[in-house]
């Protein structure tokens, strides 16, 4: 007995000793910060009896490996990735691992979010303890026993005798509100806030529980508490969110507030059934300590790798007793380290804000910046306002908002003297959660543009019924996972999936979006992709659904590209419909595919979707408060089993890194497979080719090493019309976009992972001078425009009186026709600006001069003569809108 | 022997630096806690914009688009801090016999945004879809209660002053779920076209569950109508959402007859004009203080209204032991909401809403005020109308509302007596500047000027893209632009080259300059008062044209 504390102590040594601390190199995933702190940890976990004569009993050692993906740097909501192996097998098994009820699986791998310094040194209120373990629910934390009083957890040789009585942390006096029958042998585990509240001593409600413990309700966020499932092999792997304070404030992680992950492999109690250390009334006796040994001492009432069927799990093993002595002895703990909080900005100091509005591309990119302007008194803070990038760019064309974040220019230019800055160069990632044969994720997804078009096109049936009754699918594989061209390309995957309509198609969206055009662009330049959507099998004899063919001699065929996936197939499986199997298709039969693919307006949503592997796939049919078929609608599949899921969905690069949803590697030109990091986005970069008729680059699908799925994201910004206020903000923004903004990093004002910084290293340096040029220009609004290809900014005559061509009433044009300045001859020798062109362009290329803020002056003074002219033109317009209204009258196309 | 050292908790991981920011910046003062809320999917592009724009004050807001019906569920089980509803508790529903209360959670309404309930539709002509449709009022009630079906239907080719649509069965698209856009919708039928409407439903009354009758469809939330409304297999289709949906899509929508004798798109200013006819309940000890009537706006004579314009509403809890709410989750519903009805109502033109006017603004913080009331740790410190950046504000006049005086006046063409306009190439909601804080004199003077930038960008090319791409609609609503120029050809289903824009090119520079004033006064009335007579004159020249 002695000898316990002692090797209690080497196990410890041990422990500190196996744990390394490694910097992770994992090359898919290139952009993660270097910083991450991954972190895997070793130790050796035991169930251990002790026997009436007083020796120890093993029953079960294990020496589990845990490993941490990240543990530095972590932000509100971030997942990290947490795999084990040397675990007991879980039993009884359920399938959503953050459901209050999967607590009770036996020998759960549970995975606890803490506050605290995990060492018995630490102050109280400073030391990591059940107490400071976050749940979601206080079924979590209370347990009853209504049949001998003696539950497992009065039999637990390492719970000391004070925690080993008939009631232990009951409240008193007794929560008016809770069920008086609980007063058998009970445990209350406590929880305790950041701001030192004890929840459980609050009698107002029965469970009293913190504020945050309701949002378990709401299913898009489900708590982070996990009781994880090892396989049979012993390993087993999850997401794990990590909160911080901004998410939980009563859990209060982040700041000046240490919190580690706690992982707890439940092997069950170790029991002590005689307690003879104890007082007679806390000794089982008889019948009594009879059963309350067998049920402490039980090794489940399942098979491992058996699932739940409902009741009778053996207690002593299971989750629920995750704060017992015997499992929290076992429990491995890592601390985390938190990036800087990004709540800083003050609700009332908005009022000058500017607003941009338009891509989700940008949407991490801007989330970091904001900050960085409202904190700084000297910057006008900015909004970013989420609309596709088409709308963005048709509201910027009609002059109702001032700046879109876009990726291509309009197709005919702008109509007034426009900039399209470059601020990143970021894309589209096609995120997915995939489980392999070992029901583990499977990381290294490939996909050809043709498989996107298998998908996107709705050819798989998704649904035995529609293989069955629509001819033109029938001899098509059921979903992607049993596409011989999948399968050849991802081995290990399961052939056939429980949810076989999710992995039929991909979560796309249903608004107008560059996004689309890149995807679809990327999709058509691929000669299989191309020729399958022409009509032409693969090679195995799939077909293209004939709703969504190319073939340029069937009618009515699809053009790519697009900025709207069409849902074009309107098959309804009549026979299926008729058998009432869903009552909702048959009171009201619909075409079946369009509600698989289930497209979605945001792509938020559909990385929200992509995070808890939730199929959007409308195939349940729902009553209503039971009115019957009347009152009944389709709804969504919902969270997929862990194991066992298979969605795939489009999300922005910059989501999929923040909530580190795993991308496939995309094909290439060639025949290799690129997948998205800073390495492949540089790669894009160096092919980028200028464009100057469309004011920007060109990504071409030229390179056998760039990630296939760039995007250059760019801020649109009129250099006419604009205000002093509002030109001099987003001045304010494209210069430092092109400078401080560019440093890669997590903190304020930085650029996160997913977007590529402009820098001459990248090989971006030229899209960096032309955003410097363009705040210029902006800041200038003198109607100037620049070429991509020579951003270099005019010159202006400051001659007073002499009216210049830059303050013409701009025509509305394409950008070509704009007036656009180049290199002023013999401008070289004079000052050079700020501005640096590092690599493409020759020394003649250096900016002459800085535009002067006449031009509003100048303006002001035109302003009776531009008046006047307007007035005329007005009028003209009328006219020749009248006379135009009648050379075009014809009839009859009405039709 | 079992002793307490025995627990002694294993040191692991090293405790390895910590990376806590190096000079990290004061946090915000008050302390902010994650709230939850659930209900309309009407407005919910509204209300999950804000929850973007103010995560960097530190305020986590979830929101879930279930629909009304189940928003105000979720609250009375107290399951959400907050419910958005596009109506009141209702206490029993019509069509379910449900019960609608709040089961004795304390609340208060406060309107949020406000929009306009859109009818986005697929017809298509010889593959390409028509973008210019118009219907009244009664012909969408007959089209929903499937007594009209086929878009050949005289009643169809008399909205569109004689111009007939090929015979195509009619597909309406009905929200399944418990829709505020179900109840916008049925209550304009309800009170407007009662002897259309109560028959179909078998009794009175609106209802946020459409009974789905005959070949309609019904689709689950505001993503499903959209699917089903743009998919191949609905050409025919016509549903009801918010304006926002279709903008996104650039998917065309009807334009709606007003009693002025126009049709007219819910831009934010055709909204903004039609709720100056809301009977807002003004009276405080009513359960339904705040709730809108909206029967005068439906009927409202203005010529630039969208008669199916409203408000919807965020549901709050009052309650001072209100078991699911802390000071510092009342703190972050108040700041939530100070920014939404302030600074956030800048972007709801360009997004397809229409700002809050200011009276509403003030009377929603006063009932912001009353989560201070249950909990007086709740910092409202400068959280007032004073520095509310709404952009219907006029400096002194709260019962004016800026844009609705701004509005610009429908074009001829879109007069009953007239042929339709032509179809543009996009879909754009309030192509004017907009959403700007009028500051003073010559400058909101020179914004109004500009209400003139055309919409109108290149017709004739839209080339590549699928078949959506084709001919627009566009919104004519711009004082002093050509950009509606009337159509002769009916529904107009080809791109029509437009006419040259006409830009006031002074207008959106700042002009100071005392000498101006009287000019842009001047250009201003020109430009409010002279084209619609113009058009007008012109309009009636064409009305004779062969």
């Amino acid at each position: 007995m002695r000898r316990l504390p002692a090797a209690l102590a080497m196990v410890a040594l041990t422990t500190m000793l196996t744990t390394t601390v490694v910097l992770q190199q994992a090359p898919a995933q290139a952009a993660v910060a270097p910083d991450a702190g991954a972190v895997t940890v070793t130790k050796t976990v035991a169930r251990t009896h002790l026997a009436s004569d007083g020796t120890a009993v093993e029953v079960d050692h294990r020496t589990v490996t845990l490993t941490v993906s990240q543990t530095n740097a972590l932000r509100s909501r971030q997942p990290v990735q947490v795999t084990w192996s040397g675990a007991r097998p879980t039993a009884g098994t359920v399938g959503d691992p953050n459901a209050p009820e999967a607590r009770q699986q036996e020998y759960p791998f549970v995975l606890l979010e803490c506050r605290g310094i995990d060492s018995a040194a630490a102050p109280l209120a400073q030391r990591l303890r059940p107490e400071t373990c976050w749940t979601g629910t206080s079924r979590e934390r209370v347990a009853t026993d209504r049949d001998t009083g003696f539950g497992p957890w009065r039999l637990d040789r390492y719970e000391p005798a004070a925690a080993r009585t008939s009631r232990v942390g009951v409240p008193t006096p007794f929560p008016t509100k809770c069920d008086p029958s609980y007063a058998s042998g009970e445990r209350w585990v406590h929880f305790v806030s950041a701001a030192g509240k004890d929840y459980a001593a609050d009698g107002a409600s029965c469970p009293s529980v913190p504020p945050e413990s309701a949002i378990v309700d709401n299913a898009s966020q489900p708590s982070n508490t996990t009781y994880a499932v090892t396989h049979l092999d012993g390993r087993g792997s999850t997401k794990f969110t990590v909160w911080t304070s901004e998410d939980n404030a009563s859990l209060g992680c982040g700041g000046t507030t240490k919190c580690a992950l706690v992982a707890v492999p439940v092997m069950g109690i170790s029991c002590d059934p005689a307690a003879r250390s104890l007082p007679a009334a806390d000794r089982p006796a008889g019948d009594a300590a009879t059963r309350a040994t067998r049920t402490c001492e039980a090794t489940g009432s399942y098979q491992p790798g058996q699932p739940r069927i409902g009741g009778s799990e053996d207690v002593a093993v299971s989750g629920a007793l995750w704060w017992s002595a015997s499992n929290w002895r076992n429990r491995i703990t890592v601390p985390l380290g938190f990036a800087p909080l990004n709540n800083v900005c003050d609700i009332t100091g908005g009022g000058n804000s500017v607003n941009v509005y338009g891509s989700e591309l940008a949407t991490q990119l801007t989330a970091q910046w904001r900050p960085a302007f409202c904190l700084d008194s000297s910057k006008t803070p900015f909004k970013h306002v989420q609309l596709g990038e088409p709308q963005a760019r048709n509201l910027l064309q009609v002059g109702t908002v001032q700046a879109a974040l876009v990726s291509d220019p309009p197709a005919n230019g702008y109509p007034t003297p426009t900039v399209q800055a470059p601020l990143a160069l970021t894309g589209f990632a096609v995120s997915y959660v995939i489980d392999d044969a070992l029901h583990e994720p499977y990381a290294k997804l490939r996909l050809t543009p043709r498989l996107l078009a298998k998908l996107l096109t709705e050819s798989y049936p998704g649904i035995t019924p529609v293989r069955d009754e629509y001819p033109a699918l029938s001899h098509n594989p059921l979903d992607m996972s049993q596409d011989p061209e999948f399968t050849a390309l991802n081995p290990g995957i399961t052939v056939g999936v429980p949810d076989s309509a999710a992995a039929s198609t991909i979560l796309n969206l249903s608004s107008d979006s560059d996004v689309e055009r890149a995807l679809t662009s990327y999709i058509a330049s691929d000669p299989d992709a191309k020729a399958w959507l022409d009509g032409k099998p693969d090679p195995w004899g799939m077909v293209v659904n004939p709703s969504y063919t190319t073939d340029p001699s069937k009618p009515g065929h699809l053009v790519l590209p697009v900025d709207n996936w069409p849902l074009r197939d309107s098959f309804e499986p009549a026979k299926y419909d008729a058998s009432g199997v869903n009552p909702c298709l048959q009171a009201a039969p619909s075409p079946i595919l369009p509600l698989i693919a289930a497209p979605t307006a945001r792509l938020s949503s559909i990385s929200l979707a992509m995070q808890f592997a939730t199929s959007s796939a409308q195939l349940v049919c729902q009553t209503v408060q039971d009115q019957g078929a009347a009152g009944s609608k389709l709804t969504a599949e919902g969270r997929q089993t862990p194991g066992y899921r298979f969605v795939l969905g489009i999300t922005s690069l910059g989501d999929a890194e923040r909530y580190d949803l795993d991308t496939a590697a995309l094909k290439t030109t060639g025949s290799t497979f690129v997948g998205p990091s800073d390495a492949s986005l540089a790669k894009a970069a160096a092919v980028l080719s200028v464009d100057d008729k469309r004011g920007t680059w060109s990504f071409p699908h030229t390179s056998t090493t760039a990630y296939p799925a760039t995007m250059l994201l760019s801020l649109a910004i009129p250099t006419t019309g604009l205000d002093t206020h509002t030109a001099h903000a987003l001045s304010q923004l494209l210069t430092y976009a092109a400078t401080s903004g560019q440093t890669r990093g997590l903190a304020i004002g930085q650029t996160p992972p997913g977007y590529l910084p402009l820098t001459a290293a990248n090989g971006l340096g030229a899209e960096r001078a032309y955003t410097l040029a363009a705040a210029q220009v902006v800041q200038a609004q003198s109607g100037a425009t620049l070429l991509p290809s020579h951003p270099v900014v005019p010159a202006v005559v400051t001659t007073p009186g002499a009216p210049t061509p830059a303050h013409t009433p701009p025509v509305p044009t394409g950008n070509a026709a704009a007036p656009v300045v180049g290199p002023v001859p013999g401008a070289l020798g004079r000052t050079p600006p700020q501005v640096i062109l590092p690599t493409p362009q020759p020394a003649a290329a250096v900016s002459p001069g800085i535009t002067r803020a006449v031009s509003s002056l100048l303006a002001a003074d035109l302003f009776p003569l531009l008046a006047l002219v307007s007035v005329v033109a007005f009028l003209c317009s009328l006219v020749l809108g009248r006379t135009r209204r009648l050379r075009v009258a014809t009839p009859g196309s009405d039709a | 022997m079992l002793r307490p050292a025995l627990l002694v908790p294993l040191l692991v991981g090293g405790l390895a630096a910590l990376s806590v920011s190096v000079g990290a910046p004061a946090l915000a003062t008050a302390s902010h806690s994650p709230i939850a809320g659930s209900g309309s999917s009407w407005s919910s592009n509204a209300v999950n914009q804000w929850v973007a724009d103010v995560e960097p004050n530190g305020l986590q807001v979830v929101f879930t688009a279930s629909g009304s019906a189940i928003g105000r569920k979720d609250f009375a089980n107290k399951t959400t801090d907050f419910a958005v509803s596009d109506i009141g508790y209702q206490g029993t529903d019509k069509l379910t016999g449900e019960q609608d209360t709040s089961q004795g959670r304390a609340y208060v309404y406060l309107p949020i945004v406000a929009g306009g309930t859109a009818f986005p539709y697929q017809v298509k002509v010889g593959g390409k879809l028509v973008r210019n449709l118009r219907l009244s009022g009664l012909t969408l009630a007959k089209i929903f209660t499937n007594q009209i079906t086929n878009w050949n239907d005289p009643a169809i080719t008399r909205d569109n002053h004689g111009k007939a649509l090929p015979s195509k069965p009619i597909i309406p698209v009905v929200h399944s779920e418990g829709s505020g856009s179900s109840a916008q919708f049925t209550k304009y039928l309800d009170t407007v076209y009662p002897q259309v409407w109560r028959p179909f439903l078998g009794s009175s009354g609106a209802t946020e569950y459409f009974p789905r009758k005959g070949d309609a469809i019904a689709q689950n939330g505001s993503d499903g109508v959209m699917n089903y409304v743009a998919s191949d297999a609905a050409d025919g289709a016509i549903g009801y959402d918010e304006f926002s949906y279709a903008l996104g899509k650039n998917f065309p929508v009807a334009k709606v007859e007003n009693a002025g004798g126009y049709f007219t798109q819910p831009t934010q200013y055709g909204v903004a004009v039609a709720l100056t006819k809301a009977k807002i309940n003004t009276d405080k000890s009513s359960s339904n203080y705040l709730l809108q009537d909206l029967s005068q706006v439906y009927t409202y004579a203005d010529k630039r209204t969208y008669p199916l314009s409203s408000y919807s509403y965020m549901i709050i809890p009052t309650g001072s032991s209100d078991s699911r709410m802390t000071t510092a989750k009342r703190q972050t519903l108040a700041d939530y909401l100070y920014y939404s009805i302030c600074d956030g109502q800048k972007e709801m033109g360009p997004i397809g809403y229409s700002p809050l006017p200011i009276n509403l603004a003030q009377a929603s913080f006063d009932q912001i005020a009353k989560l201070k009331q249950a909990d007086s740790n709740v910092d409202l410190t400068k959280r007032n109308i004073s520095t509310c950046g709404n952009p219907t504000f006029i400096a002194g006049q709260p019962n004016r509302n800026y844009l609705a005086e701004i509005a610009p006046q429908p074009p001829a063409c879109d007069a009953v007596t007239s042929d339709p306009c032509a179809a543009g190439t996009a879909l754009v909601a309030n192509p004017t500047k907009s959403g700007q804080l009028p500051s003073t004199g010559a400058g909101a003077t020179a914004t109004g000027t500009t209400g003139g930038r055309a919409s109108t960008s290149g017709a004739a090319g839209t080339a590549a893209g699928g078949p959506a791409a084709t001919g627009a609609v566009v919104p004519g609503t711009a004082t002093g632009t050509t950009g509606g120029t009337p159509a002769t050809t009916g529904l107009q289903t080809q791109p029509v080259a437009e006419a040259v824009p006409t830009e006031l090119s002074a207008g959106r520079r700042p002009v100071s300059s005392a000498v101006l004033a009287p000019l842009a006064v001047l250009l201003l009335v020109a430009a409010v008062v002279a084209p619609p007579l113009l058009s007008r004159r012109l309009a009636a020249g064409d009305a004779t044209t062969p």
